[in-house]
């Protein structure tokens, strides 16, 4: 097996919240991991161990208290509010536990609004552009076994399809990483076992690389690295 | 159960106080109108009285019985007889009237008898008719000017003493001490009857209502005493005298309140039906005032109820809307109580309970609320204007009661209605429900564009009878409350037009743009279009407050000005006065010859006034055109220089500006102006001859003048194209009636001095015009004032009802207005907060964001303001001259011109833009303040 390159990177990373009273408690306390690159990683905790802070901070929507982040070689944790935003609108994937589709968007349109965020202004144009993105979404949507589906509403869907169309919708614009906060937490067994299977094959096909968070053991087998996260701390 | 209901109160507490503004909002307009309808009824009610006396100067509550007394049964006195009579009057009226006494007068006369007075010699050739009189109580209210009042009894010389008026001195020629013998009155001793005049008076008080009538009314009386009369009369050798007896009942009107005129005039009615004597005739005025009164009365109930209608709707509108917010926010855990077992009935109840608690606070704060409405309603003195002036005295009664608590019960109908469809549908249903792409009902079954049709052909009807509902008002029927509904018919219909519209619109740019929007422009545009019942309720809600606003605001501009205009108009200038000249009609009359006038001293004027004209005007003018002739028409005769300053003249209403006109006759010392119509009615030209005729008080033609048509008008200063006849039925006519306009030295050389009008511009009362008169030592026969006739104008309960009403629902609907959307606006926010984390998320900027929900606001808000404030105007133009016929019914020459004032387009402009800038200060807090992870967080709960 090749040495993959680090995709992620914490130094040190401490997060700490104030009590609007005084005070405050540190909810992250030194993490130093890595994250290679085309992987299915796991963070592993039971609630609130401090799994999704971490994961909001890898993904650039939190900031830590100390510590450093690099992203792709890059100090996440240098950048500016705006170098973050274009790092989550272009590298970034998201999957949320609770299925967050934009209700007044069908199907295909929630996925197409991922690829219509990521574009550059000296991409494509026109029709031209157009096609490219029906190629992709039909691709991504096929991907998660929804092609059916494409113009129903979110509500029309079950959950499970939701949480599929989140996937293929965080896939869309090719990011390097996707995060998913408990993308199984709302669903049942097997549909959370066909959620992460998915991301496995995801991750072999696509080489994407995939961090999600879980409190579930029965899940971890599935992933190719796994931190367990116990008050703070890593602690396997 | 009511600590759950309070806790629920609490814990949306921000919706719930919304919940309570619309609440007392709508308590204290409800609860305003109606203590303020019964002071507008009573204020309404004495200022007939008023008028009453003004036009008559008589007492308005009088009720008059007159009874042709025989008397021949001499063993009882005539004086006892009579009082027999008056006490059943008394009586019946008593019973009758519930109506206080004010004061009443018997007046028992005996036959007329021939008198001779002491002065005249036996071979006088003139005689004199004379009716020894009992007039009860009289010596209380009389002031003596000469003499003493007279004594009860005959004196040794078996000579009676009376009492005259001045009218009698004339009459007789009589004065004090001067006896009156009866040569052809005996009495039983076989003497003659005598008649000493004992004195002379006057009312000791002119305003002591006593004097019902005044002294001088009673002609050929010689007043006595009582045991004078009846002596005088047992005495006569006659079997069988006939004596007149009257008897007036004067009523309390002042403490008469409006819901006493119902049965007061039932009651005034049954005693003129059934006099309490056989015989006796009663008469009273109080029942054509009380019809007219009720007439009066019942076109201000409809003005009242049909201006109230939209506002009520509106606010129960807005509870709905307020309650549906709480209840959407609540479907959760209804959902979770009904699963719970708690039963439907139960958690109906819940919000029954809730809607009580906010009602009972409602009517805390909302009845005090009202009493301040009517007060201010009382105050209006015209739209968005109060004076402080007495306000009326709101009148609290039951009626309180009964429209306090219907409000409050269809209120709480409103608020409870929303949360049924949670209790008969599964969560799952209403879900389901909400996100179902169908139209909804109004837009299926197109119920817009069927108002807009309804309203339209309304429109289209009334306008068609426009005549005849405006002869309907004139004749004192009450309005049609369609002519108002109908336009907010108009204004909801063309408000969900424009949104039907609007959807098109934004439909069809999403799909040109659909490819090329970036992703905030493509965000708003699904957001917008698919947002559904909610945006558009409030995009209704906003269009429909303000059109109706613009429209209420168009209406009482309208009114007012239109009032203003024909006042000022009708009179010609700021005062207009006339003067009683000398003239010899008495020996003309005689003589048969032609009255001559005596021009008074102009001078007088100039020092009074700076600005004063002569106007000669005349109404009954026969003019001739080649062999065709018109009688009965107007003559203005005018030094068009001074004219041109004194007069008012609306501005445009010309072809050219009015001076031109006037510069036009001054150059032709025969030139007249000629009115428009008689050019139609007979083809003349300008350049054409006509002569026209003036006669004098005896209808002798005076002189024939030949003229010169130099200009035809259609408006001139008090000029009425339109002359009103009232046919035999009642019913109201027009006759065109013609004006000539002269020049003032051509009539004076053609027809020698004619008596004219005084015209001044000034802003002086009539009382301050006839005080400075007398001053210049000039008794005035009559001044009309624009100013007083606008102060009458302004308090005639019509107008100021209007007035009150349309200013009270004004500020209501832009209370409502803002409240409305600032609500609807912070709680989509609010729930649309992680949708905003999760496009943060993804990487939509800030700016992104921002640009998105400001997009949204234009397209959603910024379209329905601009398309209310588009609905309001159109209404405004469609439907006002329409509901003008209300207020300004009478055909005139100034046609109905919709006013809109630039005060009241700021203020409304000014709570939009605070709406907006509060909407954008949230929308910037939200935004900026918004943690991503947090606002993700959101989700998960």
């Amino acid at each position: 097996m090749n040495e993959r390159k680090t995709m992620i990177e914490t130094k040190g990373l401490v997060r700490s919240f104030p009590f609007a009273g005084g005070g405050s408690i540190t909810v992250l306390k030194d993490i130093n991991i890595a994250i290679p690159e085309g992987k299915l990683t796991i963070l592993k905790g039971r609630s609130g161990s401090g799994k999704t802070t971490l994961l909001n901070i890898l993904s650039a929507l939190d900031v830590p208290t100390d510590g450093k982040v690099f992203f792709d070689g890059k100090e996440l944790t240098a950048m500016s509010d705006a170098q973050r935003e274009e790092a989550r609108r272009y590298h970034m994937g998201y999957i949320f536990q609770a299925v967050a589709l934009v209700p007044v968007m069908n199907v295909y349109e929630n996925v197409e609004f991922s690829l219509r965020l990521a574009e550059r202004k000296d991409g494509k144009k026109g029709k031209a552009l157009e096609a490219m993105r029906k190629e992709r979404v039909e691709e991504c949507l096929r991907k998660v076994g929804l092609s059916k589906r494409m113009y129903h509403m979110p509500e029309e869907l079950s959950g499970g399809e939701q949480q599929r169309v989140a996937i293929a919708r965080a896939l869309a614009h090719k990011p390097k990483v996707v995060f998913a906060d408990e993308p199984t937490g709302a669903l049942d067994t097997d549909n959370g076992l066909l959620v992460v299977k998915l991301f496995k094959e995801l991750v072999e096909q696509e080489g994407v690389t995939i961090v999600m968070t879980t409190h579930d053991p029965s899940l971890m087998e599935l992933g190719d690295i796994v931190f367990e996260i116990e008050d703070g701390e890593i602690s396997g | 159960m009511l600590k759950f209901v309070w806790q629920k109160l609490l814990h949306k507490k921000w919706l719930n106080m919304c919940s309570l503004m619309g609440m007392v909002l709508l308590i204290s307009v409800v609860a305003g109108n109606t203590l303020y309808q019964g002071a507008a009824l009573n204020k309404l009610l004495q200022s007939r009285f008023d008028d009453y006396i003004g036009e008559k100067n008589a007492y308005p509550a009088r009720i008059s019985a007159e009874y042709p007394f025989e008397y021949q049964d001499k063993s009882v006195t005539v004086t006892e007889q009579g009082n027999a009579v008056y006490k059943s009057v008394l009586d019946r009226v008593g019973n009758e009237i519930s109506l206080a006494k004010a004061e009443s007068i018997m007046f028992f006369a005996s036959d007329s008898l021939l008198g001779k007075p002491q002065y005249q010699s036996d071979d006088s050739k003139q005689d004199y008719f004379f009716m020894p009189a009992y007039l009860e109580g009289i010596e209380g209210h009389i002031a003596l000017l000469r003499g003493t009042c007279f004594t009860n009894e005959a004196d040794e010389e078996g000579i009676y003493e009376c009492i005259i008026n001045e009218r009698m001195v004339q009459y007789a020629n009589l004065s004090v001490g001067d006896v009156i013998t009866f040569p052809k009155t005996e009495t039983k001793n076989g003497e003659v009857l005598r008649i000493r005049v004992a004195g002379i008076f006057k009312e000791s008080d002119v305003h002591d209502c006593y004097w019902v009538r005044y002294p001088n009314d009673y002609e050929k009386i010689l007043f006595v005493s009582e045991a004078a009369l009846d002596e005088i009369m047992e005495n006569r050798a006659a079997e069988r005298i006939n004596m007149t007896f009257r008897c007036d009942v004067l009523l309390d009107y002042e403490g008469m309140s409006y819901k006493q005129t119902d049965a007061v005039k039932a009651g005034v009615e049954n005693v003129i039906g059934n006099p309490p004597v056989v015989k006796m005739s009663i008469s009273s005025d109080l029942l054509e005032l009380l019809s007219e009164y009720q007439a009066a009365r019942s076109q201000v109930k409809a003005i009242m109820q049909t201006l109230q209608i939209p506002v009520l709707a509106l606010l129960m509108v807005f509870l709905f809307m307020v309650s549906s917010h709480i209840t959407e926010l609540e479907q959760g855990e209804i959902a979770m109580l009904r699963s719970r077992g708690v039963s439907n009935g139960q958690i109906v109840g819940s919000y029954f309970a809730q809607s009580v608690i906010l009602a009972t606070a409602g009517c805390v704060v909302g009845v005090p609320l009202g009493y301040g409405f009517a007060m201010l309603l009382g105050s209006a003195n015209a739209f968005m204007e109060f004076v402080g002036r007495e306000s009326l005295q709101p009148v609290i009664d039951g009626q309180l009661l009964t429209s306090v608590l219907l409000a409050v019960l269809t209120a709480v109908l409103f608020m409870t209605l929303p949360v049924l469809q949670y209790t008969t549908l599964s969560i799952v249903e209403v879900k389901q429900k909400k996100n179902r792409k169908e139209k909804t009902f109004w837009q299926k079954y197109y119920v817009d564009v069927l108002m807009v049709i309804a309203s339209l052909y309304i429109r289209y009807n009334l306008s068609r009878q426009k005549e005849t509902i405006a002869l309907q008002i004139v004749r004192g029927e009450s309005m049609d409350p369609v002519l108002f509904l109908s336009s907010v018919l108009f204004i909801l219909g063309c408000g969900m037009f424009f949104l039907r519209i609007l959807q098109l619109i934004i439909r069809l740019i999403y799909r040109i743009g659909k490819r090329r929007f970036k992703p905030a422009a493509y965000v708003s545009f699904l957001q917008i279009m698919k947002a559904g019942k909610k945006q558009n309720f409030i995009s209704v809600f906003l269009i429909l407050t303000i059109a109706m606003g613009i429209f209420y605001a168009n209406t009482a501009r309208t009114m007012n000005t239109g009032l203003e205009e024909r006042i000022r108009y009708n009179i010609g200038a700021g005062a207009v006065s006339s003067e009683q000249w000398a003239n010899n009609l008495p020996a003309a009359k005689k003589n048969k010859t032609q009255v001559m006038y005596e021009e008074p001293d102009f001078v007088r004027y100039e020092s009074m006034q700076a600005n004063a004209t002569k106007v000669i005007r005349d109404y009954h003018v026969r003019v001739y055109y080649g062999n065709q002739s018109f009688e009965d028409n107007q003559l203005m005769a005018i030094h068009t220089r001074e004219f041109g300053k004194t007069a008012w003249m609306k501005n445009g209403v010309l072809n050219r500006h009015w001076y031109h006109y006037l510069n036009d006759i001054s150059q032709v010392p025969n030139g007249v102006l000629v009115s428009a119509n008689f050019g139609e009615k007979t083809g003349a030209k300008i350049g054409d001859t006509i002569k026209y005729v003036l006669f004098d008080d005896l209808k002798n033609t005076r002189a024939v003048a030949s003229a010169k048509i130099c200009g035809f008008v259609d408006v001139w200063p008090g000029y009425s194209p339109y002359e009103e006849q009232v046919q035999a039925d009642g019913s109201i006519s027009y006759r065109d009636s013609y004006l000539i306009v002269a020049n003032y030295s051509q009539v004076v050389t053609t027809f020698g001095a004619t008596p004219y009008e005084v015209w001044y511009d000034t802003q002086e009362t009539g009382r301050e015009i006839r005080s400075k008169a007398n001053e210049a030592g000039i008794e005035l026969l009559s001044v009309t004032s624009v100013t007083d006739e606008l102060v009458r104008s302004k308090n005639d309960a019509s107008i100021q009802v209007t007035n009150g009403l349309l200013t009270i629902s004004f500020l209501v609907i832009l209370i409502l207005c803002m409240a409305g959307f600032l609500i609807h606006w912070i709680l989509t926010i609010r729930k649309r907060e992680l949708m905003l984390g999760i496009y943060r998320a993804m990487g939509m900027k800030m700016s992104e964001v921002r640009f998105m929900l400001i997009h949204e606001q234009i397209f959603a808000s910024v379209s329905a303001i601009v398309a209310g404030a588009g609905v309001g105007f159109l209404a405004s133009y469609l439907y006002i001259p329409l509901i003008m016929v209300v207020y300004l019914p009478g055909r005139h020459a100034l046609a109905t011109e919709v006013i809109s004032s630039s005060a009241d387009i700021i203020r409304i402009a000014g709570i939009l833009t605070v709406m907006l800038a509060v909407c954008f200060v949230v929308l910037a807090k939200v935004v900026s303040g918004m943690k991503i992870a947090q606002a993700l967080k959101l989700g998960e709960d």
